[in-house]
C-alpha cells in the first residue's frame, strides 16, 4: 500500500509489503525536495501510494505539507527528486500538463463565471464538444447538490457551497490524483464535518485517488486511510489512523494526534524498564526513551486492579466534560497523569489505583 | 530571453514617459541655446535669464496663491466629504465616489468653457478667485479618492472605544482620527496642489488677466525659442513631481 | 428624533461644501453651456432660443474633423490602453524591484508637466530636435527628418506618452485584485499562460481597460494645446475648433454645440469600445 523512508540515503525508493507485490503505484515519489534558499522546507523523501487511496498530509503550519502537495501539483518546482504519476515522469510538467488537479485553499473560484461555467472551464479547455460538457457539468452539480445555484456567481454562494464548486471543478476532470489543500481550513465546525461526510462519499463514489493536507488530526483520521506525518519538512510516519494513534513513532507524533501521558524509561537489550516500577519486552536502539499512554487508555479504581501495570496515585483535580470525566492523577513517584473514564464518582484527594495493559503502551525515543 | 525582452521592454517605456522631462532639466542647464546633443557644456545663464524676466515674480506669486489655496480647500472640503462618504454602504458609497469623480474625466477644455460662459452670464470677473474655484472641480475628487481610501481601511473600533472612554465626536476627530490620517491629509494636500500648479487650460481661460507659471510657459512658446524656457519648465516640473513623490512617500508609511 | 435631526445636520456639515462645489462649479455650468448651446447669436449677443440651428451648423460643417478627432482619440486610447495594460501586468507579474520601480516612474510622470512635456516633444522631434541632430551627426541621414514633427503621428505619439501613466494605474489596481489562487486553478484545470491571460485575467479587467480607454479618448477629444504644438495645419482636432469659438471668432453658442456634439460622439464611440470588450472577454 505505502512505504516511505527518509533520511540521507532517500534517493532509492523503498517499496514494501503489498505494495511491492501489487508492481508499480500510482504515484511515485523519489528524492523529492524543496530548498527556498538557504531554507529546507522538504527534506529529500521517498513516497509512494496506490490507486484508490484517500492519503492525508498531516502537520503544524510550516513542516512543509502543502510545499509537498503544490510539488505534485505542478506549483512548486522540486530542488530535487522525481515524482511519477501512472509510471510517468511529471517532474518537469506545467500544472496544466499534469494528471491531477487541485481544490485550493480560499478555493480560487472564477469572481466572473457561473457556477456551471466555473465547474465547465476545465472540460472547455480539453476542447470536447459542448453537449458533452453540459451533460457531464449537470452531473457534477447534481452530484455536489448545487441545482439551485448552478447559474449563480460565486460571490453569490456560502462558504460551504463555494467549497462544493471547487471540489466539483477539480474532480469533473476526473484527475488520476485530487489534490485538496486545506480543504475545510475556513469552514465552521458543523459545516465541515458534513462536507467531510461527502467527501467521503465522493471518493467511495468516483473511487479516485484522493491527497489532502491538514494541520487537524481529527480530519485526517476521519477521512483518510492512509496518514502521512510531518514535521520540520521531514516525514515522520506513515500509517493508518490506528497506527499513528496508538502506536507513534516519536513523541511529536504522540503528541501532534492527541493528548499523551509519559513515563520516563530506559533501554538495555530488549528490555525496557521503568525505574522503581516495572520493565517489559521492547526491542529497538538503547537509552533514554518513554513510555506513552493515551488518557482514555488509563484506567482507575477498580477497573485498574485487573490492569497489566499497576500504579497508586491520588487524584488532584477533576473536570467533567459532560460524556466522560478528565482527572488529574499525581502517581507516587512523582509523574502526573491524565486519564479520561466514564466513571463520575471519583472525587478529588482520593486515594487511588492507576494501571493500563501492555498492549496499549508505546516507546519512543526521548 | 523572454524576461530580457520584457525588462528591455519595461525601460523602453519609461523611457518614453521620462523622456521629455529629463530633457527639459538635463537641457536647462545646457550652454547651448538649441536643444541638441552633444551638449557644449553647463551653466545657470537659463536661470539667472528667467529670473530676470519681468513677468516671472508675478506668475511665480499668482501660481503659489493658488497652489496654496487650491490644497488647502480642497483638502478640507474633500475630507470632510470622505468621512461622510466612508459611513456609507458599499453601493451607495462606489456611486457617492463615481460621482465626485465625474469631473476627473472631463476633459479641461470642457470644465474650462462651461465655467467660463456661467461666469460671463452671472456677471462674475475673471482673476485669481474664478481660476481657484475651477481648480476646486477637478483637484477635490483626487483628495475624496484618497482620503476614503485611507477610512476605508480605518478600524473602526478605535472610534468606539474612544467613545467608550468618554470622548465625543469632535474629541474623537481631534484626538484619535485626524493624527492617524494626518500623513494621508498631507499627501492628498500635496497631490491637489500639483494638479493645480501644473494646470494649463483652465487656469489660461479663467484667470483674466497676469500669468501662472504654466501660462507663462505658453507665453514664452508663443515668442520663439527662448532657452530660459528650460528653466521654468524644470521649476515646474520639479514642484509637481516633487510633491507628488512627497505625497507618495507620506501615504505609504502606514504600510 | 432629535438624535436623527442632529445626524442629518452633520451630513449636511460634511457633505455640504463638496456638493456646493460639484454641483455649482460642476452640474450647474455644464447644464448652463448645455442651454447656451442652442441659444443664437447677433452682432456678437447671444439671444435665448430653443434652436438647433448650431446643430445643423456642425453637424453640416465639421462632420470631418469630428470623424476625424474621433479617430485620431480611438487610435490613441487603443495604443495607450494596450502599453498600459503590458505595463501594468509586468509590474503586477514581476514584482519585486523591477515592478516597484516602474510602479515609481509611472506615478512620478502621471503628475506635473503636462504643457512642458508637449514642448519638450517638439524640441525632441523638430528639425534640430535631439532625433534629428543626433541622426544627422552619426551620420544615418543626410538631411533632418522634417516630418517627425507637425503631423499626426506626432500628435499620437505626444499623446500616448503622456496618458500612458493615467492608464497604467487603473489598470494595476484592477489587476491586484485578481485573486492568485483563481490564477493556479485555470492552470490546474488545463489553461495556458495565455489561455489563463484570456480566461481568468482579462475579464476581470473590463470596467479597467473601459476607464483607461474613456479617460484616453475623452482627454484626447478635447485637446486644443498638442494639437496647436507638435500637430501642425494638417492635425487641427475639435479641440481646436472649439476654442477658437472663445478666441477669435467669439460664438458661445456654437462652441458649445461643438463641446455636446464631440462629447456625445465621444460618449458612443466609448461605449461601443466597451461593450465590444465586454463580448470578446465574456465568461463562455
Amino acid at each position: 500500500m505505502m512505504a516511505m523512508k527518509h533520511g540521507p540515503h532517500a534517493f532509492e525508493p523503498v517499496l514494501t509489503g503489498a505494495m511491492a507485490m501489487n508492481g508499480t503505484p500510482l504515484v511515485r515519489l523519489s528524492g523529492l525536495a524543496k530548498d527556498y534558499g538557504e531554507v529546507r522546507a522538504v527534506h529529500p523523501l521517498d513516497l509512494a501510494f496506490e490507486d484508490g487511496d484517500f492519503l492525508a498530509i498531516l502537520g503544524p503550519s510550516g513542516c512543509g505539507k502543502t510545499t509537498l502537495l503544490r510539488m505534485l501539483g505542478g506549483f512548486v518546482e522540486p530542488s530535487a527528486g522525481r515524482i511519477e504519476i501512472a509510471g510517468q515522469d511529471v517532474t518537469a510538467l506545467a500544472p496544466e500538463k499534469r494528471p491531477t488537479n487541485m481544490v485550493f485553499q480560499g478555493y480560487g473560484l472564477f469572481p466572473h463565471m457561473s457556477v456551471r461555467q466555473n465547474i465547465g472551464y476545465g472540460l472547455r479547455l480539453r476542447g470536447l464538444p459542448r453537449a458533452e460538457v453540459d451533460a457531464r457539468v449537470e452531473e457534477m452539480i447534481a452530484l455536489v447538490r448545487l441545482e439551485a445555484f448552478a447559474a449563480r456567481p460565486p460571490s453569490a454562494l456560502s462558504g460551504g457551497q463555494q467549497q462544493r464548486v471547487a471540489l466539483a471543478r477539480a474532480l469533473i476532470m476526473k484527475p488520476k490524483v485530487l489534490l485538496l489543500d486545506e480543504p475545510f481550513a475556513a469552514l465552521d465546525l458543523k459545516l465541515r464535518q458534513a462536507l467531510q461526510d461527502e467527501l467521503r462519499a465522493l471518493h467511495r463514489k468516483t473511487g479516485g485517488t484522493f491527497v489532502f493536507v491538514t494541520h487537524d488530526q481529527t480530519e485526517a483520521m476521519a477521512l483518510a486511510n492512509r496518514i502521512v506525518v510531518m514535521e520540520k519538512g521531514r516525514v515522520v510516519q506513515v500509517g493508518s489512523a490506528e497506527d499513528i494513534y496508538l502506536r507513534p513513532a516519536s513523541h511529536f507524533v504522540s503528541t501532534f494526534v492527541g493528548e499523551a501521558n509519559f513515563l520516563a524509561a530506559t533501554r538495555a537489550g530488549d528490555t525496557v524498564a521503568i525505574a522503581g516500577a516495572f520493565s517489559f519486552h521492547a526491542p529497538g536502539a538503547p537509552g533514554q526513551v518513554e513510555v506513552g499512554i493515551r488518557p482514555e487508555r488509563v484506567r482507575l479504581g477498580a477497573a485498574a486492579e485487573t490492569a497489566e501495570h499497576r500504579f497508586r496515585g491520588r487524584i488532584t483535580d477533576r473536570l467533567f466534560l459532560g460524556a466522560q470525566v478528565q482527572y488529574t492523577v499525581a502517581l507516587d513517584g512523582g509523574a502526573a497523569f491524565t486519564a479520561v473514564s466514564g466513571d463520575a464518582a471519583l472525587a478529588a484527594g482520593q486515594d487511588i489505583a492507576v494501571g493500563w495493559n501492555g498492549a496499549d503502551q508505546w516507546v519512543v525515543a526521548q | 530571453m523572454r524576461k530580457i525582452l520584457s525588462t528591455a521592454f519595461g525601460l523602453a517605456i519609461v523611457a518614453f514617459m521620462l523622456a521629455p522631462l529629463a530633457l527639459v532639466v538635463l537641457f536647462s542647464f545646457g550652454k547651448s541655446a538649441l536643444m541638441t546633443f552633444p551638449m557644449t557644456g553647463l551653466t545657470l545663464d537659463w536661470y539667472r535669464a528667467l529670473l530676470s524676466r519681468d513677468d516671472f515674480a508675478g506668475a511665480l506669486a499668482n501660481s503659489l496663491i493658488i497652489t496654496g489655496t487650491v490644497g488647502l480647500v480642497a483638502t478640507a472640503i474633500g475630507t470632510l466629504a470622505a468621512m461622510f462618504i466612508a459611513r456609507l454602504r458599499p453601493a451607495r458609497s462606489a456611486t457617492a465616489i463615481f460621482l465626485f469623480g465625474l469631473p476627473m474625466m472631463m476633459p479641461p477644455l470642457v470644465l474650462a468653457l462651461a465655467i467660463l460662459s456661467l461666469f460671463a452670464m452671472v456677471g462674475v470677473k475673471l482673476s485669481l478667485v474664478t481660476v481657484i474655484l475651477a481648480h476646486l472641480t477637478f483637484t477635490m475628487p483626487f483628495v475624496i479618492l484618497i482620503v476614503s481610501a485611507r477610512l476605508r481601511d480605518f478600524n473602526p473600533a478605535m472610534v468606539d472605544s474612544a467613545r467608550d472612554l468618554g470622548a465625543g465626536p469632535w474629541t474623537v476627530f481631534r484626538t484619535v482620527t485626524f493624527p492617524i490620517i494626518r500623513p494621508t491629509l498631507f499627501g492628498a494636500a500635496l497631490i491637489a496642489m500639483s494638479l493645480s500648479l501644473d494646470d494649463f487650460v483652465i487656469t489660461f481661460f479663467l484667470i483674466g488677466g497676469g500669468n501662472t507659471l504654466p501660462t507663462l510657459v505658453w507665453g514664452m512658446l508663443r515668442t520663439g525659442i527662448d532657452p530660459s524656457i528650460n528653466a521654468l519648465g524644470t521649476l515646474i516640473v520639479t514642484f509637481t513631481v516633487g510633491a507628488a513623490a512627497l505625497a507618495l512617500w507620506l501615504t505609504r508609511q502606514r504600510a | 428624533m432629535t438624535g436623527r435631526i442632529r445626524a442629518s445636520w452633520r451630513s449636511v456639515a460634511l457633505m455640504g461644501p463638496a456638493a456646493a462645489v460639484l454641483g455649482f462649479l460642476f452640474l450647474l455650468p455644464l447644464v448652463w453651456f448645455l442651454v447656451v448651446s442652442f441659444y443664437r447669436v447677433q452682432l456678437f449677443q447671444m439671444i435665448p432660443d430653443a434652436s438647433l440651428a448650431n446643430y445643423t451648423k456642425v453637424l453640416a460643417d465639421y462632420a470631418g474633423p469630428i470623424a476625424f478627432t474621433a479617430a485620431i482619440a480611438a487610435a490613441i486610447a487603443a495604443i495607450t490602453t494596450v502599453l498600459a495594460f503590458v505595463v501594468a501586468h509586468m509590474i503586477w507579474a514581476r514584482g519585486g524591484a523591477f515592478g516597484a520601480f516602474l510602479l515609481g516612474a509611472t506615478l512620478l510622470t502621471l503628475f506635473g508637466g503636462y504643457l512642458v512635456k508637449i514642448y519638450a516633444w517638439r524640441t525632441i522631434l523638430g528639425r534640430e530636435g535631439v532625433i534629428n541632430s543626433t541622426l544627422v551627426g552619426l551620420g544615418l541621414v543626410k538631411q533632418p527628418i522634417d516630418a517627425l514633427l507637425y503631423s499626426p503621428t506626432a500628435v499620437v505619439l505626444v499623446l500616448v506618452s503622456y496618458l500612458l501613466p493615467f492608464a497604467i494605474l487603473p489598470l494595476y489596481g484592477a489587476l491586484r485584485a485578481v485573486d492568485p489562487v483563481s490564477i493556479e486553478a485555470a492552470r490546474d484545470l488545463g489553461a495556458t499562460p495565455a489561455g489563463v491571460l484570456r480566461d481568468a485575467v482579462l475579464p476581470l479587467c473590463v470596467p479597467a481597460l473601459a476607464t483607461s480607454f474613456a479617460l484616453c479618448f475623452l482627454l484626447t477629444a478635447g485637446d486644443f494645446v498638442t494639437p496647436r504644438l507638435v500637430g501642425g495645419t494638417q492635425t487641427f482636432m475639435m479641440g481646436n475648433f472649439i476654442e477658437s469659438q472663445f478666441g477669435l471668432r467669439m460664438n458661445v453658442p456654437l462652441g458649445a454645440a461643438m463641446t455636446f456634439t464631440t462629447l456625445v460622439t465621444s460618449v458612443c464611440v466609448i461605449g461601443a469600445a466597451w461593450a465590444g470588450l465586454r463580448h470578446f472577454l465574456r465568461a463562455k
